[in-house]
């Protein structure tokens, strides 16, 4: 092995790395390909649509409880006692945990602490938990439990977090970041601009909602621990796991088989899981916890509300001289923020940049990861202000971007793996008709974004790939199919390599126990990050395989001059079957071990250009997306179907964040107006616009990522997409949005200043 | 403190009766009556009704959809939103209330969900269901949003101890085409059926008391409905107007308007209908009066003005749409 340093990026962030090197992972660059990038239904579509997969909750053990939790209804509070008598004389309760009783779990107390402690940051921070014979008993038992609380000051706005004397959400302090960045000298660069926009952008929180809420189930296998966990990463969930119970990790085996969505919020080991594994080990029996649908909304995870200022300034012929962009952040009590001033950064060639992010903990629930953490949020603020400026300007918002678009990357001047935003740009205009856009303030709208977005992915990962006796191929690697097809795509890039039918290829994913080590699956580097591995690993498998059937065949024992076709060993005119090789071969197994390869120096950006159609309505302030245009550019497509759908996806959740999602908090008493799927309001069939969506340059490898010539598309999708609705909807209105969601009383609001 | 004794809850007992007399009766005794359960049971879930047993309604039948004689459309309060809306007696009779049954919610509820319980659901209002005490949820008392303040953006915009919204558009057409509703004990009108609640209720059914039917007058003239709501489908009126007129030599001769969203019963407004009576429905002046006097004492809460809005446009253009109808 060797060392090497290199850049890797996850969810807008780039730091330097070292790197350990496998030898042979220096494939070369995929170019022709004969199944990757041809239109491929999911192998696993039927399972998943008949209800034929088990996800965690359908894992039904025998002797299992069922575990619930019992949540704090107020937003900061001591937890002065608890009295779960009655919830333990309950029959079918079998273990009651709290604040009050965890020195029962001996050496693990500490741990428990962490997550049943005595004082209470959110309304839903866990503050029991019981496991019992069923769900209903669980909820009964819940009602049982008498909690004193002590109310406390709290703060739910990230401005009014980081004054002097907010009440504080943890020790230390509401300033959870603060992250300043320049290049150039803004504000003599906007002396001497010639147009120079300021908006503000107020985002509300957004909740992930995944179709399948979190889940887990722990049992004991003798001395090791299996946990069925509804999760992005099961060997990020077994690594924490053995940490906190003190395990061996090669004690714990962490199940995701299926997983019905993450989309940020099953990053690594939640709440919940740990106090289903405490329960486990307290009542010594198997323990399902499911959360429930309002327990999604207030206690897994959100995309965290903001408050934005940006400034962007141009000289007469329309480049920008200056960018100023300064957000708030309240993540909650311990949470995380994406780079919201990321966007301003990266996405044009300026040569004077400000960003400044204050984020701040809240008494809100933890804020996490959410689908283009940060730059969702900040896109709308930026295209917003070059819409603005473009109209400023008298430039079409189209050419101001194509005139502004950074050749290198603005930030670190690295060369980009591979550009080609112009020709998203003129492509989507193209498609939506843009020439006919018209003048603003007819009632239809037109309007557009962009998107950049690091989708390069990292090592390290791996994958083994295995000749069975009868011909067919075994993928084994430890990554997990959140619901985005990677079952399907790396099969997909196996039988690629191997050149067999994908019928033959088998890949299994989803369990510790069956594959190598694979990151998270998020940072829209799944593809990036797992393709090579796997690819690596069928040509090992194929190397080995050619060495071998060329002594079988007689030929050189090198294997060279034997080649893999249509699932046959070809040498010269002696042909022989897959499966005849192995009947030859018997148990004997030929395994070709993968690994990813590290980074290479380009800049793996992806970028994307999107329009929409609205139309609204100015008596009543609503809006109806006609249409979204979606033209993405992401390297190599290794299933256009799969990109499809996360185009599909990624733009319907966008249109979601844009017109409808608000997780709001009610501000005098800090408990959520939104937490069930009423209340909070994603977007239905009945919403979705027609979608039509163009990859360029799907069928060409890029260039100097990985050798398989694929980026990552998980989350560019949903960039976009709320700020070309903004644009649109303040083309049809003549109007100037600072809010998101934009719902009709903000729109009426809206017009009402602008006239 | 471990007071000791047997803490199991008691068992929850799911019925079914065989006449609306054992019906009334166990009603009467506390049972929750169930009909589609789309409201009943979550109802139930979240604390917001106690029970210690359902009273399935579904046996006594109560879903015949027919047209008697004197023009009246009777329907079942057990004929779901889907049956009501493919009727082809109702799409003749009332296409308007066929229109809005049609677009309740989501065509999973409207297999399920019946006439009856989309009149008497509870509110939708996000304090009441969100987990706040108010004088609505057993044991509550006071109104969150008028006390402590808060977003009031999906609330009503009339002054009263309760400010939710009713969620109901079948009860605001119900309203305006002057429909009543039978009970096991009486015959009342629609618009009679609610009232503002000073306490959990917000009708005026005693106890025990049932609605068996729905009576719809297929009088002359034409109607209309106009909703907004903030998304295009599963979503409540964020405001919403009905309307039936009858024009004569081009003036309005009789006129019914009722508004939702607004209130927490739907508004029948008579102040309206007294302004149109007599003008020509072109005229934009007229209606614009109308609408202004349909939403004559109205205080929205600081946020939810907006509905004023949305309350004048929707009423005028029900008004267009109905006078549009009897044109065309």
């Amino acid at each position: 092995m060797r060392i090497v340093r290199q850049t890797v990026e996850f969810e807008g962030r780039r730091r330097e790395k070292l790197e350990p090197v496998e030898e042979r992972v220096g494939l070369p660059l995929l170019e022709k390909t004969w199944l990757v990038g041809r239109p491929s239904p999911r192998v696993d579509g039927i399972p998943r649509v008949t209800g034929a997969a088990a996800y965690s909750t359908d894992v039904v053990l025998p002797g299992m409880l069922h575990a619930a939790i019992l949540r704090s209804p107020h937003p900061h509070a001591r937890v002065v006692h608890v009295d779960s008598s009655e919830a333990e004389r309950l029959p079918g309760v079998h273990a009651v945990i709290h604040s009050g009783n965890v020195q029962e779990l001996g050496p693990l107390a500490d741990q428990a602490r962490r997550t049943l402690g005595t004082t209470v940051h959110f309304v839903g921070d866990e503050v029991a938990a019981v496991a019992a014979d069923d769900p209903n008993v669980a909820a009964d038992a819940l009602r049982r439990i008498r909690v004193r609380y002590e109310p406390l000051p709290f703060v739910i706005d990230p401005v009014a977090a980081l004054e002097p004397g907010a009440p504080e959400v943890l020790p230390g302090g509401n300033r959870s970041g603060h992250e300043r960045r320049r290049r150039g000298d803004v504000d003599r660069a906007l002396k001497k601009a010639h147009v120079i926009v300021e908006r503000s952008l107020r985002t509300s929180p957004a909740v992930h909602h995944a179709m399948e809420p979190h889940a887990s189930v722990v049992a004991w296998d003798g001395d090791a621990l299996v946990v069925w966990d509804s999760t992005q990463h099961a060997y990020g969930v077994r690594r924490q796991i053995a940490d906190a119970l003190r395990l061996p990790l090669a004690s714990v085996r962490v199940v995701n088989r299926w997983i019905g969505g993450g989309f940020g919020a099953k990053q690594g080991m939640s709440a919940h899981t740990l106090i289903a594994a405490l329960l486990a080990i307290r009542s010594g029996r198997p323990v399902a916890l499911a959360l429930g649908r309002r327990e999604e909304g207030i206690a897994t995870g959100h995309r965290p509300a903001t408050v934005q200022r940006i400034t962007v300034a141009a000289d007469r012929g329309g480049r920008l001289v200056a960018l100023r962009h300064r957000a708030w952040v309240a993540v909650g009590a311990g949470g995380y923020s994406g780079p919201v001033t990321g966007p301003t950064r990266d996405l044009y060639a300026c040569p004077n940049v400000e960003t400044e992010e204050l984020v701040a903990y809240t008494h809100a629930g933890p804020a996490c990861a959410f689908r283009g953490p940060g730059f969702v949020e900040g896109t709308v603020a930026l295209e917003l202000a070059m819409d603005e400026l473009a109209g400023r300007l008298g430039l079409d918002p189209a050419q101001l971007r194509l005139l502004n678009e950074a050749k290198r990357d603005p930030d670190s001047n690295a060369v980009y793996a591979r550009k080609r935003l112009g020709e998203c740009i003129e492509t989507g205009a193209r498609l939506i008709g843009w020439k006919g856009r018209g003048p603003a303030g007819s009632g239809r709208g037109l309007g557009m974004a962009l998107e950049v977005w690091g989708a390069g992915g990292w090592p390290p990962a791996y994958a083994t790939c295995a000749l069975q006796r009868d011909g067919t191929f075994l993928v084994s690697t430890g990554t997990q199919d959140i619901g985005t097809g990677t079952t399907t795509m790396l099969a997909l890039v196996a039988a690629e390599e191997l050149h067999v039918p994908l019928s033959r290829v088998r890949v299994v994913l989803g369990d510790t126990a069956a594959g190598p080590y694979a990151p998270v699956s998020a940072g829209s580097a799944t593809v990036p990050t797992m393709a090579p591995a796997v690819r690596h690993a069928a040509s090992e498998c194929r190397r080995q395989l050619l060495e071998v059937a060329g002594q079988v065949l007689g030929l050189e024992p090198d294997g060279a001059r034997v080649t893999l076709e249509n699932g046959h060993v070809k040498a010269g005119r002696k042909r022989l079957p897959l499966a005849s090789l192995g009947d030859q071969l018997g148990d004997h197994e030929i395994i070709g071990r993968g690994a990813r390869g590290p980074n290479p120096q380009a800049q793996a950006s992806v970028f994307g250009a999107q329009f929409a159609e609205v139309e609204c309505d100015r008596g009543t302030g609503s809006v109806h997306v006609r249409r979204i245009v979606a033209v993405h550019d992401c390297g190599r497509l290794i299933d256009p179907l799969t990109a499809g759908a996360q185009i599909e996806g990624g733009v319907i959740q966008g249109l979601g964040y844009a017109l409808l999602e608000e997780g709001t908090l009610h501000a005098p008493s800090g408990r959520p107006l939104a937490a069930d799927l009423h209340d909070y309001r994603i977007a239905t069939a009945m919403d979705a616009p027609e979608i039509e969506h163009r990859f360029v340059g799907a069928g060409e490898p890029a260039h100097g990522c990985n050798h398989v010539g694929a980026l990552g598309l998980g989350e560019p999708p949903i960039i976009p997409t709320a700020p070309a609705i903004a644009n649109a909807v303040a083309h049809a209105l003549a109007i100037r949005p600072d809010e998101t969601p934009m719902t009709p009383d903000r729109i009426l609001r809206w017009i009402a200043e602008a006239t | 403190m471990d007071r000791g004794g047997d803490v199991r809850s008691p068992p929850f007992v799911y019925a079914r009766p065989e006449s609306s007399d054992e019906a009334a009766t166990a009603a009467r005794a506390g049972a929750l009556a169930l009909a589609g359960g789309t409201d009943a049971l979550v109802l139930l879930r979240l604390g917001l009704a106690r029970a210690q047993g359902v009273l399935d309604l579904k046996p006594l039948g109560w879903r015949e959809i027919e047209v008697k004689s004197g023009g009246v459309l009777e329907l079942g309060a057990l004929a779901t939103m889907a049956e009501i809306a493919s009727s082809a007696l109702v799409r003749e009779g009332v296409q308007t209330l066929a229109l809005v049954c049609g677009r309740v919610a989501t065509p999973q509820i409207r297999n399920v969900a019946t006439l009856g319980g989309n009149l008497l659901q509870a509110p939708r209002c996000p304090y009441y269901r969100g987990g706040f005490a108010c004088m609505r949820t057993p044991g509550g008392a006071g109104c969150p949003p008028q006390d402590q303040g808060g977003d009031a953006r999906h609330l009503g915009i009339f002054p009263g101890a309760c400010v939710a919204a009713h969620p109901s558009d079948v009860a605001v057409v119900l309203v305006a085409l002057g429909a009543g509703v039978v009970t096991t004990r009486r015959t009342i009108a629609v618009e009679e059926l609610h009232r503002a609640p000073d306490g959990p209720a917000d009708t005026i059914l005693e106890p025990g008391e049932l609605v068996t039917k729905v009576l719809v007058p297929m009088s002359a003239g034409t109607s209309a409905y106009a909703r907004v709501a903030d998304r295009a489908s599963f979503a409540f009126a964020l405001a919403a107007a009905a309307v039936r007129l009858k024009t004569r030599q081009g003036r309005i001769a009789d006129v019914r308007i009722a508004l939702g969203g607004l209130a927490p019963r739907p508004i029948r407004a008579r102040a309206a209908e007294d302004a149109l009576t007599g003008a020509d429905p072109a005229d934009r002046a007229a209606l614009d009066r109308a609408a202004d006097a349909a939403l004559d004492g109205a205080r929205p809460l600081p946020g939810a003005e907006y509905k004023l809005q949305l309350a004048r446009v929707l009423v005028v253009r029900a008004i267009e749409d109905a006078a549009r109808s009897e044109a065309g």
